[in-house]
């Protein structure tokens, strides 16, 4: 992969000219949290931050969207999206993953095409960062990327290693070719000690070994029901996650009461009415039944559907947990248990 | 052209800030009274013709004879009885004196928008749906879900007294979004785990009293129901 050198000085100007001709999109201040927004001259954008509060997914699954008009004797229309090239800047390398495992679930076998026009439209930008007590990417195996992206800035001090990703990445630096520099070997010996100082700061550590076939022994666990006490099912879990796709299908009608549009929106599994069918039977009655669904789903279903866990360790289900609930640990208990039961 | 829906507009003991809601409707006003037959609706007419009904809205709690007797009679007469506010929904506030019931108590309620005031939106939604044959969906979701879409930070985390993983979703979390923790004006949600906010919120330091004050405030006859069940 060829690599260059951007120095943090040229950062600002490489974005102002980037944003000239696309839609840039930046981690930014947005009250006490970090955010993915539209950037604008004045923005101040964040380079160091730990993990906004919604992931990039909101840019391909809208938390709601219009999927099409429908009127009497008009019938359908799909509703136009953007086609303007789109550049979201400074993803982490979890998020990078996120979008990797979504791209699995819309672009794989049936094709989302409402995902794949967002999905097309876009540029991505990675950007390092350094862990906080509840990031676990390096368990998941997802602190570092090799593709799914166009560029990727490793912050090496005075400036940012940039490793090219994509044809398209490759012209963002030849269009922009002065603010650029070549790769030295003291920065690729910086490189690597980053990736070496940066192992060594996670204090939030998973086990994942055979951790979807221990979830499927652990089917009928206690701790499920005991988790779940805790529980306030108020999905923000499932809001924040870089990987939750679900969302529900739904009719709004306009006061003529014929024409209207049918739209989509994130929902939760946590959520009583997730599994509640025609008939009224619900098949998740109990919040400890919808837990297990949410960690089945990211640790065990996804593993045997698609080889890969759902969990890219970005550490925001359990950091934005009101009730304190830790995934890592609820994870660690279970294994626990059935290690004492196998031995007993 | 099949005939139009027949409404009729109540109210019980309530403020009458539900009804208010659908006259400030001033944009959308002349459309809906052309889509439907408004037959009672003491707050906008004087004259107010008693027959069948397609649709009643009905507001305010059940605090006396008189109440009762109006939705029964209310009740008969309509295919399709709603109920609006938290006051008919949930007794809301006149359930803190003993003596307001909320209308399920009493007859069948076909479909509740909850709200202290209701939202102007679900409100037209759900007249929409009418008029296309539909029951109007039901918001299931706590308010969480909008407030975490918005991307505000979490204010039970932070230590307040928020309300809304324990309350109906569908105001678009407004008052969280303006830095205000949730009073639980919109009643309870369909999944309100009072037991788990209770410790959250006595581990932040708050008392029993402060505590149930609040979550009982607008969902009393909920919270009676779940959160009293542990210590």
């Amino acid at each position: 992969m060829r690599t260059v050198v951007l120095p943090g000085s040229n950062l600002e100007e490489f974005l102002a000219r980037l944003a000239v001709g696309h839609e840039l999109i930046v981690p930014q201040k947005s009250g006490a949290s970090i955010s993915f927004a539209a950037y604008d001259p004045s923005s101040e954008v964040v380079v160091e931050y730990q993990r906004t509060l919604l992931p990039p997914k909101k840019f391909f699954l809208p938390p709601e969207e219009a999927l099409f008009d429908f009127a009497p004797g008009e019938g359908f229309r799909q509703k136009p999206t953007s086609s303007e090239r789109r550049i979201l800047f400074g993803l982490h390398p979890c998020d990078i993953h996120g979008l990797r495992r979504l791209d699995q679930v819309f672009l794989e076998g049936y094709v989302d095409t409402y995902y794949q026009a967002q999905r097309d439209r876009t540029l991505i930008i990675g950007l390092s960062c350094l862990p906080d007590e509840m990031c676990f990417c390096n368990s998941m195996g997802t602190d570092l990327v090799t593709d799914h992206f166009d560029l990727f800035l490793t912050d090496l001090g005075d400036n940012y290693l940039v490793e090219i990703g994509s044809t398209e990445g490759n012209d963002l630096i030849l269009d922009n070719e002065d603010l650029f520099a070549e790769t030295s070997d003291i920065l690729l010996r910086k490189y690597k000690v980053f990736l070496a100082t940066r192992s060594n700061l996670f204090e939030q550590k998973l086990d994942t070994s055979g951790l979807s076939n221990i979830l499927a022994l652990e089917w009928d666990s206690s701790h499920w029901e005991e988790t779940a006490k805790d529980c306030l099912a108020c999905g923000r879990c499932s809001m924040t996650c870089p990987t939750c796709y679900c969302f529900t299908i739904f009719d709004e009608v306009n006061l003529d009461g014929a024409s209207g549009s049918r739209c989509r929106r994130w929902t939760s599994c946590l959520y009583k009415n997730y599994a509640l069918v025609a008939g009224g039977h619900n098949f998740r009655p109990s919040r400890g039944a919808r837990l297990r669904q949410r960690i089945m789903h990211k640790h065990k279903d996804s593993v045997e559907r698609h080889g890969i866990s759902a969990c890219v360790g970005c550490g925001r289900c359990q950091a934005h947990c009101a009730a304190g609930i830790n995934f890592c640990q609820v994870l660690t208990s279970l294994r626990g248990e059935s290690s004492e039961s196998i031995v007993g | 052209m099949k005939a139009k829906p027949r409404i009729g507009i109540y109210g019980l003991t309530s403020c009458a800030g539900d009804q208010l809601v659908l006259v400030n409707c001033e944009d959308e006003l002349l459309t809906i009274l052309e889509a439907v037959d408004l037959r009672s609706f003491v707050m906008a007419h004087s004259d107010n013709p008693e027959g069948e009904l397609d649709v009643a809205f009905v507001e305010g709690a059940v605090t006396q004879e008189s109440d009762l007797e109006t939705l029964k009679d209310v009740r008969s007469r309509a295919q399709i009885l709603i109920a609006i506010g938290t006051c008919a929904v949930w007794g809301g506030i006149p359930y803190l004196s003993g003596m307001g019931t909320p209308l399920s108590d009493h007859v069948q309620v076909d479909y509740a928008i909850p709200g202290c005031p209701i939202e102007k939106t679900q409100l037209l939604k759900a007249i929409a749906s009418l008029l296309r044959g539909d029951l109007p969906l039901s918001l299931p979701h706590p308010v969480c879900l909008e407030c975490t879409i918005r991307e505000n930070n979490c204010l039970l985390q932070a230590g307040e007294i928020c309300c809304g993983p324990l309350t109906a979703g569908g105001c678009n979390a407004r008052c969280p979004s303006l830095n205000r923790a949730c009073f639980g004006c919109r009643g309870a949600s369909h999944d309100p785990n009072y037991v788990s906010a209770r410790q959250i919120l006595e581990k932040h330091g708050f008392s029993v009293n402060e505590v149930r004050q609040r979550l009982a405030l607008f969902s009393g006859k909920a919270y009676e129901k779940e959160g009293t069940q542990v210590g």
